[in-house]
């Protein structure tokens, strides 16, 4: 419950300051927003599931972020920056959706 | 969820006992990976260690204060940078994009120009030792060579000549910025072209000139005066108005020459029909610079070579 609050606590901060991103970290912002969605999603199918662990998703959404940063920073290395970060969006959306269904079915038995 | 295409075609391979039976949707793993292992595994992990400490279902024990600190912590951090992503993410395009352009394009620029003024400062020592090697061969071979660079404009000219500075007319220049090059209205009419340039630059060369320049580009054989949008290209390098044409060469010559020409009937019909600004003036002094940077394209030796002015050297 504490990393739901702690990330609640963090967006609302963000929308306060509104702090600007150095223009070096812009490539990975959408991929790492991605990321994070799909994190979210885990955490709440876990919750839901009963087994939801603060410390686990607040691992899975960091290392999920950074993974997913790390990824795309490779990918632009290597020249193939923009089909690595769709491969990337295409496997999180596979798992957004599958967490999604499963919530779906937790919460309408449907 | 769990089902997936089972239509594989299993009779091409006979079951073998040893091995474990292959699944039928081995081909696609991944996308099996990808679904049924959605949720991060680590909580289920980490709720079966938490059976296992604790057997008979009682609640967990509670997590250390310095763990649940860091937990909060590390929560609140990744909830600022996700909501910093999504806010940067939501603004149209940075403004400072195009200022960060128009800095980058003035930089290059800046590197072209000090570039070429090297390539200009290194042609006279070059030019030295050339005619000092040639100087073996006679005076025809250095004389030959003068004239090459001359006619090529790979050397810098100076003498009497001609100056033209041609102006759109009055009023046609307001509609300028921002305007769109496509609906030609009457203000735009008298705006100079890019054709009315190629016809006063081969019109003074018609007349006896031995070099031309436009706003201090050198004219070559090979330049090009173009138009891309709204801007006249000399060499690729866009200029704005007034335009001014040097010639070197008689002066009194050329201006008879190219005022009893086509040219000069062309360039008096842009001034009365369009209010296009020409005005030409005689200069004592008139200083050229190199055009292109010299490059050889053909070479012949010249023992076998009929003796004669074409030099082979140059191109």
């Amino acid at each position: 419950m504490i990393a739901a609050l702690g990330l609640l606590l963090g967006v609302t901060l963000g929308l306060v300051l509104t702090p600007a991103v150095p223009a070096v970290l812009a490539p990975y912002l959408p991929i790492a927003v991605v990321a994070a969605l799909d994190a979210v999603f885990g955490g709440l199918r876990s919750l839901l599931d009963g087994i939801f662990d603060d410390k686990v998703f607040v691992v899975s959404f960091a290392s999920n972020v950074l993974v997913a940063a790390v990824i795309v920073y490779l990918g632009d290395q290597l020249g193939v920056g923009a089909q690595l970060s769709t491969g990337v969006v295409v496997v999180l959306s596979i798992r957004i959706f599958a967490n999604a269904a499963a919530i779906r079915r937790h919460l309408f038995k449907a | 969820m769990n089902q997936q295409v089972t239509s594989v075609d299993h009779s091409a391979e006979p079951p073998a006992a040893a091995r474990p039976p292959r699944a039928p949707d081995a081909s696609m793993s991944l996308l099996r990976e990808t679904s049924e292992r959605a949720m991060d595994p680590g909580y289920a992990s980490a709720a079966a260690r938490r059976r296992a400490t604790t057997p008979g279902g009682q609640p967990r024990p509670p997590r250390s204060r310095m763990s649940t600190a860091w937990v909060a912590v590390v929560a609140i951090a990744l909830g600022l940078c996700a909501s910093i992503a999504v806010i940067t993410l939501r603004t149209p395009a940075a403004p400072g994009a195009r200022e960060a352009l128009v800095t980058e394009v003035a930089e290059r620029r800046a590197t072209v120009t000090s570039a070429s003024e090297r390539v200009h400062a290194l042609r006279a020592p070059v030019d030295a030792r050339r005619d000092a090697a040639l100087s073996g061969g006679g005076d025809d071979l250095v004389a030959a060579n003068r004239t090459g660079g001359l006619l090529s404009a790979t050397s810098p000219v100076s003498g009497r000549g001609l100056r033209l500075s041609i102006d759109d007319a009055p009023g046609s220049r307001a509609s300028a910025p921002g305007g769109d090059p496509r609906d030609a209205t009457a203000a735009d009419q008298g705006r100079v072209l890019d054709r009315d340039l190629q016809v006063v630059t081969n019109g003074l060369f018609a007349a006896g000139a031995q070099a031309v320049s436009v706003s201090g580009h050198r004219l070559t054989s090979l330049s090009s005066i173009r138009v891309a949008g709204q801007a006249i290209l000399v060499d690729y390098q866009p200029l704005t108005p007034p335009y001014v044409v040097e010639a070197v060469g008689d002066p009194d010559v050329m201006a008879h020459d190219f005022a009893a020409s086509a040219a000069g009937a062309y360039v008096a019909a842009l001034e009365d029909a369009y209010g296009v600004q020409v005005t030409s003036t005689a200069h004592r002094s008139l200083q050229l610079p190199a055009g292109s940077v010299e490059t050889l394209r053909h070479a012949s030796t010249t023992q076998p070579a009929p003796a004669g002015d074409d030099a082979g050297a140059q191109r």
